[in-house]
């Protein structure tokens, strides 16, 4: 089973390692806001998500329908793929300060 | 279930820290969605105070080239330093905007569309309340710190939530304490239980006993009731019979005697009469005192004995039998006491020094030893009979059973319950008996260790 | 406050949960409950020391440490579900009383050591990963007493709900036959390890070494992940609204061993019975 699942993962790393063109986005964080809170990005394509945490507390980048979930530390940054979505809107929002830290990516042509 | 104490507290603090912090999400959820409502109404009061002032203007403003900007006013106490709690924008029906407060932004801040939203500026969240002013003079846009808000609200409902949180443990406390106290009444009837002497029949006081714990102590005082009067009948019946059937086998023995003085020649039948009157009254007394000597019916105290005296004793009262057949006896020993009841343990040597001497041939040898050694006393009978096969050692215990079947050389009367008189004995004393192979050429050592107990006064020897 | 207790008890539920089932099971198995200290002190321990070196476990292979330990975390919490479910299956054939009297027996003590090193090393692993994200999450509201509070008090509540969800299903389940349990953790096993799988799926994807496509369905709408339903669901069985394909093979590459034993302890079963 372990095997199945090395030889799985194998398989899957070669499209990934040649696809180096991945288009990159940059989402900061400032006082428990996202800045762009509203993020465009190109339908149907794989994205790479620059998450940059400016704030001195963590926070943890979380999306239910990108189905991402990611902690970010207090003044450091975290990379996260997403994608090909589908257009359309696509809500995230900080699990640590859900109250403030919300945004949304929007998948278009 | 281990514990009904721990079961009961552990799953009824459960149940109330569930139901209680359900409680307290569901009045937090609602006192927020209240607190919130409260805002609102808060800000659209706000937008009657601008439409007071603002719309009799609406046309100077919208000449004027540049926004008019409101300061921010001055406040004695300095509770929110950099930014006023609520902000407002003026625009025009066309998008255009006719005045702000000073943190505003110069760009419309959302959509104009009636109604509550938010958005990002000066690196906070706000609510923004967009609404038409009056007399068709253009939007209003009234920002509130979300955050401000936030907290404001939590602030209020965390004084009723916290003590929510904080009582669970209070509560676990109490309910540990009230379920001990409820369940002492069980706590007390299990140690009075443990506390009985197995001979300690009297019935368990219920003047205060819960209706829970009625029964049971009923139910176990009927059965101690019971158990009592059975005693008292089996140690009557013994006594009874014991003297029942004494009296007239002593009479059939004087009979026999009489028959044997009077008829001459005497039949060969009279002295086998005489052989069996014997031996049924060595039964009847042997089957008596494995009666009394039984663990279940056994209902003296132990008393402080002094082995050592009491085994000279049994030597001297069985002096008779010895001399008949010439037997050597020897005793030697430390003077032993142990704990014990001085009638079973008379029995016990008893029963050993007549198998001893009932197997030992003419001019045979007996030895008797009690040794102290430590916290033990070991009693030794040991004879140059013919012994014991080792594969036979355990089944002489039992009751009826007789090496070599019936066909005994001994030519002694005997029953084959001596060694389980002696084994209950040894038993009731919670001793340990061992049969092995005696220093002679030939017979049994048997071997008998009690612990050593306290010294008894001198008086009372035996 | 609401965001805590969300936050807490949706870490604390599938521990519970899992510690829960494991400690019925040593009580039906008439295991020593000792195990579940050392297992506690590891989860607590471990937990700690992740939550210490975030940073460093973030920043390590170019950003995705923290994806990396996620995935071997949740591999060995399968692969000791694996373990202890293949311990398990030979019971779920034997007959009742056998059942009940399996652990006075002298040859089952063996693999009981390997049963609660596995129980150990599950609930340990589980912790780790869950307790860490606690740790940083009040660690960054450290710095605010106002809002240390309330997410205190928020963390408080929401330790307690799970906690006491665990014992009452705890209790619940002492009440039950020895063989309805072992059934019972045996379809709990697959189902948790299923959801484990398809979270090392997820932790692949999140990094790019695994390339995700359109889900294959979208049941968000029937149960939200969001709802109180959706996230009970998610501690039980990883419930996810919106899985990839390769989510689901991962799902089903987790299950399959699992399976097969049943099969094989089934067929061992009726071939000594004939």
């Amino acid at each position: 089973m372990i095997f199945r699942k090395f030889i799985l993962i194998l398989l899957c790393m070669s499209p990934a390692i040649s696809a180096a063109t991945v288009p990159e986005f940059t989402i900061e964080i400032h006082d428990h806001l996202f800045f762009p809170s509203t993020l465009v990005v190109p339908a149907d394509t794989k994205v790479k998500l620059i998450i940059i945490n400016k704030d001195p507390t963590p926070e943890e980048f979380e999306s239910y329908e990108l189905n991402r979930e990611k902690v970010i530390m207090g003044g450091a940054r975290a990379v996260i793929f997403i994608g090909p979505l589908k257009s359309g809107d696509y809500p995230f929002f900080g699990e640590f300060n859900p109250k403030t830290a919300q945004g949304v990516i929007r998948a278009q042509h | 279930m281990k514990s009904i104490r721990i079961f009961l507290v552990v799953l009824l603090v459960a149940i109330v820290t569930l139901a209680n912090f359900a409680a307290a999400v569901r009045g937090y959820l609602g006192s927020m969605e209240e607190a919130e409502r409260l805002f609102n109404k808060r800000l659209l009061q706000q937008v009657d105070l601008l439409d007071y002032v603002l719309p009799s203007r609406y046309q100077e403003y919208l000449q004027r080239p540049a926004p008019e900007i409101f300061p921010t006013p001055q406040k004695n106490d300095s509770s929110s330093p950099q930014i006023a709690d609520l902000q407002f924008q003026w625009v025009s029906n066309e998008g255009k905007l006719l005045a702000r407060s000073a943190a505003m932004p110069n760009e419309i801040i959302t959509d104009l569309k009636a109604g509550n939203q938010f958005a990002n500026f000066n690196h906070y969240r706000w609510h923004v309340l967009v609404a038409e002013a009056a007399n068709n003079s253009g939007w209003y846009l009234l920002a509130e710190r979300d955050d401000q808000r936030y907290r404001l609200a939590e602030s209020i409902i965390l004084q009723a939530v916290s003590p929510m949180v904080i009582a669970i443990p209070l509560i676990g406390f109490v309910i540990w304490w009230v379920l001990g106290i409820g369940l002492k009444p069980v706590a007390v009837l299990a140690k009075e239980f443990h506390a009985r002497e197995a001979t300690d029949l009297r019935p368990i006081e219920h003047q205060n006993m819960p209706i829970e714990l009625l029964q049971l102590a009923q139910s176990a005082n009927e059965l101690l009731r019971r158990l009592e009067s059975s005693f008292i009948r089996e140690q009557r019946f013994s006594a009874d019979a014991a003297h029942e059937l004494r009296t007239p086998i002593a009479a059939l023995n004087i009979h026999c005697e009489n028959l044997l003085h009077e008829v001459n020649p005497v039949p060969e039948s009279a002295h086998k009469l005489q052989q069996g009157i014997k031996r049924m009254r060595y039964l009847v007394e042997q089957i008596l005192l494995l009666n009394k000597t039984s663990p279940d019916h056994f209902m003296s105290q132990f008393k402080p004995v002094n082995l050592t005296a009491l085994t000279k004793q049994v030597i001297v009262s069985a002096s008779e039998a010895l001399s008949d057949k010439d037997i050597n006896i020897e005793f030697d020993g430390d003077e032993c006491w142990i704990n014990g009841d001085a009638t079973a343990l008379e029995t016990l040597i008893n029963n050993l020094l007549g198998n001893a001497i009932k197997y030992t041939q003419k001019n045979g040898h007996v030895v008797l030893h009690t040794w102290l050694r430590g916290n033990v006393v070991i009693l030794e009978v040991m004879d140059n009979g013919p012994g014991i096969p080792v594969e036979q050692r355990e089944r002489v215990f039992d009751r009826f059973y007789r090496l070599h079947g019936d066909r005994h050389d001994s030519g002694t009367p005997g029953c084959g319950l001596g060694l389980s008189i002696a084994k209950q004995v040894v038993d009731l004393h919670q001793a340990d008996i061992r049969l092995t192979q005696s220093s002679f050429a030939s017979g049994l050592l048997v071997t008998v260790k009690f612990t050593a107990g306290k010294k008894g006064e001198k008086t009372n020897d035996i | 406050m609401v965001d805590a207790i969300l936050l807490i008890l949706r870490e604390v539920l599938e521990a519970a949960l899992i510690i829960t089932m494991l400690l019925v099971m040593s009580r039906k198995l008439s295991i020593a409950f000792n195990w579940i200290v050392i297992a506690l002190a590891l989860g607590m321990l471990s937990s700690w020391l992740l939550a210490c070196y975030a940073y460093a476990i973030a920043d390590a292979f170019d950003g995705t440490g923290q994806e990396w330990i996620n995935a071997l975390l949740y591999f060995s919490v399968i692969l000791s579900f694996i373990v202890i479910a293949s311990i398990i299956a030979p019971l779920l054939f034997n007959t009742p009383s056998h059942v009940q009297y399996l652990p006075l027996t002298n040859e089952s003590i063996k693999p009981y050591r390997k049963l609660i090193f596995c129980a150990v090393f599950a609930v340990g692993l589980s912790l780790a990963r869950e307790v860490a994200e606690i740790w940083i999450y009040v660690g960054g509201f450290l710095h605010d007493p106002n809002l240390l509070q309330s997410a205190l008090i928020g963390g408080a509540i929401g330790v307690g709900i799970g906690t006491s969800l665990g014992v009452i299903t705890y209790y619940l389940l002492v009440f039950i036959s020895a063989r309805a349990f072992l059934n019972i953790l045996f379809v709990f096993l697959v189902l948790l390890c299923g959801g484990l799988s398809m979270q090392i799926a997820r932790q692949l994807l999140q990094i790019g070494i695994l390339d995700s496509a359109t889900p294959l369905w979208d049941t968000s709408s029937i149960i939200n992940e969001h709802s109180w339903l959706g996230e009970l669901l998610y501690a039980l069985i990883g419930y996810d609204s919106s899985p990839n394909a390769i989510q689901v093979i991962f799902y089903w590459v987790a299950v399959m061993p699992l399976l097969l034993i049943l099969l094989w302890n089934g067929y061992r079963r009726n071939r000594t019975s004939i």
